[in-house]
């Protein structure tokens, strides 16, 4: 293993760094253009506790900062989350929204869009709630559906994960065609954005986050045993039924705390891992944190860049995430010249 | 509705206006065989569009093809010669009970069938629809125009086509009055506070060259707006903080929008309105029809920007 | 039978009806090495996943060491007993160095990760299988002989007692079923490892394996030497086809020599 470490050891720094560079340059640049030597001393003056206030300070502090931290700790949960899930279903097409976690959130999202509640809690909105749990209820729900006996075959999953999502895709789709005035909130949450970033909610967002992504990084091993098949695994000495149950629990967990803050923003999770695997390999000890902050740092460009292509306007981040995710695969896919294999 | 189709309609009706004159005059309608008597006026109404309708008596079947046509006709006292109205007609509410001819598109088939004598558009309405309707055999007048002087005509002729037209007057000349009487008001103000109107969560706002802009002016505020290059901009959460408004007019408050949501987004308390609680939710509809309730809009928004002087 | 390390006990087993498996009852002595045979269809696979306990009996029992499998953690069963499968799918882009690593799963902790323990392992390993050359090389690149040799090594990683293989040799050519075969053997010679491996080929079964059970259709229909197990008879009985058995030329071995129907 040497090799790895070495790989490791040098890799993560380096995309360490690159995620530090790119929230700075996002904290500098936004639709009001503050001189970058303000920008500094406003952070400065923020982390020795003597905030200066005025506008300058309220944009950098409660607009960009929050909205930057959201942008990596989503973008960590869904680059962590895309990985989690292409090892443990073994298919290179998997996302974090695969086994439907999209479907539920979006349903949730657009029921409470509907429903004229009012709620605020811990700095999370009644949609931000009512995704998260229909997130997390979609995949018990294709988890329990999918079940043949004692076990949980990984194409069953798939393939109920996709009649689910399409079921809930439907329901939406007719919620949305009755309601008049919700329909464009409803198609950009649909869309993903950074937008309501805020510190309270980040409070409980990043431990929930960081947590998930600790046991997760753990169970490393028994991902890379998983890629060799269920049965493998299973001579190899990992309880495979339980373990899934667990990963799929922590991945969807992620999941859907990274979009009950920011909508669907797609893409991450599938390009990143990839971008990752074929740079620093497969192995998921090295891959798993890579992913988070090649994840971060993916959605943070993304997001500049959304702020940034039409100003003052705010493209939705799904938007960017696509369109540049997707060449961007292409390109890497064909100078990995050597046959690559997932 | 009203406001987001406008730029579009404005457009279109130029064109129409070109294409009108490139092609020489229009075709006059056929007039039914009455034989005249002596003692009976023809009506003659000129529109907007420069069309010129007449009438051998005044219409009784009236179709309303705008909400603002609709509050105009109702408040001239000429409800009862309404026989149609559009979908979005909500006010006054006697004419909710009125059948609904449709919205965006018009129900062209059901306006046939109520053999209206005349039909009256607006800028809403589309020159697609107007040729529909005269294709069909039936008579348009359109009232276009959106600035104050320009209603408060249109209020009169379409009181004329109705047959009330002293009782038209009345009211413009009332509205004319109440108009002096507010700038007179606010010529006494000393401020001009800087004024934020969301038309929408997405924070679209007005900007010059819309209905709404002039509005705020009017009314002794200052749009921090006032020089974007569209009508209808759309701005970000930190350019509002950077132009810190002092009232905060909510115009999307009918879509769930309320003071407390705005207050608590992030970065916004520290705004001067949301400090002094200055923000506040409007009835939409008063400050964007161009019809008899446009005084009312104006001092509705004039009491949040300068409550000193409104009582 | 001395020392018998892995029994199956009147074991039956079904996927969904119909028994794979019948009244089975099987034996492993200590340091042996078996080759399992049969035609397709004799529940040979099914045997061999029972035995490391990938899939349960629904009657009787499998016992590692007089324990029974079932109440042992997967983990024990892992550091005990190694399985090696017909046809391993590796869609990924390990090292065969990292293949084998992954056989130290049974005794990598999750917190504390890959130890010096585990490397010296791998080292050894490397060492037995002839594969040190290859251990940077990216698996997908090697040859079906230079593979499933790896797949071994990983399987020895596990540091096993019990090696069970499905059709080890299969897809090879010749030279590296050779190969192969002669690892297992030395492997079992040398390092004791006790071997059940199912064999497609008889006459290769003949040559490298001590002891030789026939299976059909979910039974033991006999077990012993190659000399025993081989007849005319039984081939006829079982594989439905004639032979003719003759010796090794230079081992005391029966070879069969197939006799196709005259045209």
């Amino acid at each position: 293993m040497n090799n790895g470490w070495r790989r490791g050891a040098v890799a993560l720094p380096v995309l360490g760094l690159c995620l530090l560079t790119a929230a700075v340059a996002a904290t500098a640049i936004g639709s009001v253009s503050l001189p970058f030597g303000e920008v500094v001393k406003i952070l400065a003056s923020r982390l020795l506790g003597a905030p200066v206030g005025g506008p300058s300070d309220t944009i950098i502090w409660q607009i960009r900062m929050p909205r930057v931290v959201t942008a990596v700790i989503v973008g960590g949960a869904l680059g962590t989350a895309g990985a989690v899930f292409q090892g443990l279903l073994r298919n290179p097409m998997a996302d974090p929204y695969i086994i439907g976690t999209s479907g539920g959130a979006a349903l949730g999202a657009t029921v409470a869009l509907l429903a004229p509640i009012q709620l605020s809690i811990l700095g999370f909105s009644f949609v931000s709630i009512a995704a998260f749990a229909g997130a997390l209820g979609a995949v018990l729900l294709v988890y329990n559906i999918g079940r043949v006996g004692p076990r949980t075959p990984v194409t069953t999953l798939l393939l109920t994960g996709f009649a689910l999502s399409s079921i809930l895709a439907a329901i939406m789709s007719f919620l949305m065609f009755i309601s008049n005035n919700a329909l464009r909130r409803i198609v950009l949450w649909t869309m993903g954005g950074l937008g309501g970033a805020n510190w309270t909610q980040l409070q409980v967002v990043i431990p929930a986050i960081l947590l998930a992504l600790a046991a997760v990084y753990a169970l490393a091993p028994d991902l890379n045993a998983f890629l060799l098949g269920d049965e493998q695994a299973a001579s190899l000495g990992i309880n495979v039924e339980r373990r899934k149950l667990i990963l799929l629990g922590l991945g969807s967990w992620l999941t859907a705390a990274a979009v009950s803050v920011s909508g669907l923003v797609g893409f991450v999770g599938l390009v990143v891992p990839h971008v990752v695997r074929l740079v620093l390999g497969p192995d998921h000890r090295l891959l798993l944190p890579a992913s988070t902050i090649v994840g971060g740092l993916f959605l943070v460009i993304a997001d500049l860049l959304a702020r940034s292509v039409m100003p003052p306007v705010e493209l939705p981040v799904g938007i960017i995430t696509a369109l540049v995710g997707g060449p961007f695969f292409i390109y890497l896919l064909r100078k990995a010249r050597r046959d690559y294999r997932f | 509705m009203h406001m987001q189709t406008r730029t579009s309609a404005m457009m279109s009706l130029v064109m129409a206006l070109i294409v009108l004159t490139a092609c020489g005059a229009a075709p006059q309608p056929t007039a039914t065989p009455i034989p005249p008597t002596p003692t009976q006026e023809l009506l003659e109404i000129t529109d907007d569009l420069g069309e010129t309708l007449s009438f051998a008596q005044a219409p009784e079947r009236i179709v309303s093809l705008a909400p603002n046509v609709t509050e105009i006709l109702f408040a001239v006292g000429a409800g009862d010669k309404v026989v149609g109205v559009q979908d979005f007609s909500t006010y006054p509410p006697e004419a909710m009970e009125s059948p609904k001819v449709g919205g965006f598109p018009l129900n062209f088939e059901l306006i046939a069938s109520l053999e209206p004598d005349l039909c009256i558009g607006a800028d809403i309405t589309s020159p697609d629809d107007i040729a529909k309707l005269e294709e069909l055999g039936l008579k348009v007048m359109v009232v276009s125009r959106t600035d104050l002087e320009g209603i408060f005509e249109n209020i009169e002729l379409v009181a004329k086509a109705a047959g009330v037209e002293q009782a038209g007057r009345e009211l413009a000349d009332s509205l004319r009055a109440d108009l002096q009487a507010l700038e007179d008001t606010i010529q006494t103000t000393q401020t001009q506070p800087r004024v934020f109107v969301e038309l929408d969560e997405t924070l679209y706002t007005v900007g010059p060259g819309s209905f709404i802009h002039p509005l705020i002016e009017l009314a002794g505020g200052q749009n921090i707006a006032a020089d974007a290059d569209n009508p209808y901009p759309q701005l970000s959460a930190e350019q509002i903080i950077a132009k810190d408004p002092e009232v905060i007019v909510l115009a999307d408050a009918a879509y769930g929008v309320t003071p407390e949501q705005v207050e608590a987004r992030p970065g916004w308390d520290q705004i001067t309105a949301v400090k002094n609680d200055a923000v506040y939710p409007i009835d939409a509809d008063i400050i964007s029809r161009p019809g008899p309730r446009i005084l009312e809009g104006l001092k509705a928004l004039a009491t949040l920007i300068h409550p000193e002087v409104m009582k | 039978m001395r020392n018998p390390v892995l029994t199956a006990a009147h074991v039956d087993f079904s996927y969904y009806n119909g028994l794979v498996l019948k009244d089975l009852s099987l034996s492993l002595a200590g340091g042996s090495m078996t080759g399992l045979i049969g035609p397709n269809g004799s529940g040979k696979t099914t045997l061999i996943k029972v035995l490391c306990g990938l899939l349960r009996p629904k009657r009787g029992q499998v016992l590692l060491h007089g324990q029974e499998l079932a109440r042992l953690p997967r983990k024990e069963i892992a550091r005990k007993i190694a399985w090696v499968p017909q046809d391993l799918v590796v869609p990924f882009d390990f090292t065969a160095y990292e293949m084998v690593m992954l056989g130290r799963t049974p005794y990598v902790q999750h917190l504390r990760g890959i130890t010096a323990r585990d490397r010296a392992a791998v080292e050894q390993v490397l060492a037995l299988t002839d594969t040190e050359s290859l251990a940077h090389r990216p698996f997908s690149e090697l040859s079906g002989g230079e593979q499933q040799r790896v797949i071994i090594a990983m399987a020895l990683a596990q540091e096993p007692q019990i090696l069970l293989l499905d059709e080890p040799v299969v897809h090879l050519d010749v030279n590296h079923q050779i190969e192969v075969l002669q690892l297992i053997r030395r492997l079992n010679s040398e390092a004791e490892v006790t071997v059940l491996a199912t064999m497609h080929d008889l006459n290769l079964a003949s040559l490298y394996f001590d002891r030789l059970t026939l299976l059909n259709r979910g039974q033991v229909v006999v077990s012993g030497t190659p000399n025993e197990v081989l007849s005319e008879d039984l081939i006829r009985r079982v594989f439905r086809a004639e032979v003719q058995v003759q010796q090794h030329p230079l081992q005391a071995k029966p070879q069969l020599v197939l006799l196709p129907p005259s045209a």
